[in-house]
Order: C-alpha cells, then structure tokens, then sequence
C-alpha cells in the first residue's frame, strides 16, 4: 500500500518543479535574449529548478527519494529538449541517380582548374550543339579538367532522348566515356570524361561475377 | 518497335535479341546470346566495317549490372562500344584510345545492359567482353 501522505508530498513537488520549470523557461528566454546559447539557458533554468526545490536552512527538509524523483523528472525534461533541439539523424533518401550525379557534380567543380583543357573541351561539345543536331532541345554546358556535363531540356521526353543519343555520339573520341541520366521527364544530364575513370562511380569486384558472350546467328 | 525484345528459349539461356528502331534501324540485328556456364566462353570479334555486335548482359539473381566492358587490342583496331538498356534508352558510351572500353552503370539498377559493340571509321579486331554484377 503506497504512503499516501508521501504521494500527495510527490505532486506537491511536481507541481513545483512544473511552475519553476515555466519560470525557469521565462528567465532562460530573457538570458537567450541577452545572448547566451538557448540550450545552455535552458540548462540553467533547469538548474535552478533544482535548486529551488533543494532543501535549505529554513525550508523544511525532504526526503532523499523526493529529490531523486524530482532529479529523474529534471533529466528527462533535459533528455527531451536535448533531442527537440538535435538535427534529425536520417538524411533524406536520394536516388541511385540522384546520387551519382551529386557525386559527378562534386568531381566537376573540385577538379583542379585547368582553364585551357576547359575551353578545349567545352568547345568541342558547342561545336556539336550549334550544329543543330539537337533539333531544338536546350544544352547547358559546364566543364571542369576532366568532366564536362550537358543539362538538356526538351518538352518532348523521346525528343531529348535521340539529343542526348545525337550528342553523345557527336563528340566520340574528343571524350573517352559518356554517361546519360535522366533528370525526369525531359530533362536529361550527360557527363561526358576525358577518361572513364573520371566517370565510375565505384570499384569493382576483384572478379566479375558473370560473364556473358554472345554466338551470332552464324554460329549457330 | 523501339528497343529489345527478349525471348528467352525455356527460360534459359541462350537468349534471343531481337530489335529494331523505327528510325534509325539501330536494333535491326537478331542474335543469340548465352550465358557463360551455359555454353562456354568464346572471342567475339568484329569481322568486317560494317559488323555489329549486341550483346545481352543479365546479372543473375537480384544483383545489378554495375558496368559492362570489352578488352581488346587497340593496336590491330579500334573498337568502341555503346550502352543501353533492354528499352533501346542509350545510357553511355566508352569510346577511348585504350585496350579496354568500359561503361559504368550501377547507378541505374538495372538486372540486364545491351552492349553494342562496332570498329571505329571501320576498324575490325577480336575482343573479349566482360560483365559486373553486384
């Protein structure tokens, strides 16, 4: 049978930890305005929290599982702001896609500068758009040392595939490797390497885990 | 019809690859394919200016293609391939001066990858491809 007198001591107690705890919130505001960290005033509300609610000369005296109960209920409220105020662990889920083009991208714009090997090779690429190969999609052209990408845009989704088939094909041997990622529909991003190691994306295994061949219908 | 149809015989393979693009007659070779396991490992070789070859890559399981090459020697001729997937849709090219072509194409997920393979201004030369999965 729970001691009543000490249950009624116990909420008498939460119910002074809640109204210093909303003090305590009103001083750590006026203390964030006055420049201090919102976490560390939060912090300091809470300690004072406790100290008010420790036993003083004149305050009658509580028992020592009062003061654990209130110190447990002080450290979940300290748990939780803790964990409002963090950023969510779980980062947004990108697409395979979406990855590597962040990761090509990254390669394009960290590459060292070397302006004239940049000039050569977006030249090579506007020498192909400006032909009219394209039949109307839009490029947009960004080159680094190695990596030059091609953002095209069409209304028309098939229309921008042939583009994308028209520029890859038109600027064979100036690049070693393209790759062509769609962008959604319309929209397609081209990644075009001096050398195809500008464009993997990750290593391979040791063996590959099949390999296939091909008998033309001569052999059969 | 635009792209591959596959026709496996038996579900097994060899497989059939039939294709044809309205357009630009991209796809308008039929050709078998197998599997090695299945039938052995053979040289492929572009014998003539004029010579194609598809090749069907699929990956067993659940793994995906994560790229699809060929080596070669550059020297005797020089051979460049094309990526697509078994829609027709290009996905990327290797067309280097070196003893291997390699596309890179993990990031697509994809179970099965078309090689084209030809002889660049006509170049003719054996080559031996090659398929990662994972």
């Amino acid at each position: 049978m729970p001691n009543l007198r000490f249950v009624k001591s116990a909420v008498a107690v939460a119910l002074c930890a809640t109204a210093a705890y909303v003090a305590g919130l009103r001083h750590a505001a006026s203390i964030e305005t006055k420049g201090s960290h919102p976490t560390e005033a939060v912090t300091q509300s809470e300690d004072a929290t406790l100290a008010v609610n420790r036993p003083t000369e004149s305050a009658p005296t509580r028992t020592e599982a009062e003061h654990e109960a209130l110190a447990q209920v002080v450290a979940l409220r300290r748990a939780l702001l803790a964990q409002a105020m963090r950023p969510p662990l779980v980062a947004p889920v990108q697409s395979p896609v979406a990855l590597a083009c962040q990761k090509l991208d990254e390669r394009l714009s960290n590459s060292p500068p070397n302006a004239a090997e940049s000039a050569r090779m977006e030249q090579a690429i506007r020498s192909v758009t400006n032909s009219g190969i394209l039949a109307g999609a839009d490029a947009t052209i960004s080159c680094g040392a190695t990596i030059c990408k091609v953002d095209l845009i069409d209304s028309d989704n098939a229309r921008v595939d042939t583009a994308a088939d028209a520029l890859s094909r038109g600027v064979s041997k100036t690049f070693a490797s393209t790759v062509i990622y769609p962008q959604g529909e319309g929209v397609r991003a081209i990644y075009f390497a001096s050398n195809s190691e500008s464009l993997r994306l990750s290593p391979l295994p040791e063996e590959p885990v099949v390999i296939a061949k091909r008998t033309t219908e001569a052999n059969e | 019809m635009s792209g591959f149809a596959l026709e496996p015989a038996n579900n097994q393979a060899p497989w059939r690859i039939t294709g044809n693009d309205a357009n630009s007659g991209r796809f308008d070779t039929t050709v078998y394919y197998s599997q090695i396991g299945g039938a052995g490992w053979q040289s492929e070789n572009i014998a003539s200016s004029s010579d194609v070859d598809y090749l069907f890559f699929v990956c067993p399981g659940n793994l995906k293609v994560r790229e699809v090459a060929i080596s070669f020697t550059h020297a005797k001729g020089d051979l460049d391939v094309e990526a697509y997937d078994v829609a027709g849709r290009l996905l990327g090219t290797s067309t280097g001066t070196t003893n291997s072509e390699s596309v890179g194409v993990s990031a697509f997920g994809l179970n099965a990858v078309v090689l084209k393979v030809y002889g660049y201004n006509g170049a003719t030369g054996a080559y031996a491809p090659s398929l990662g999965c994972g």
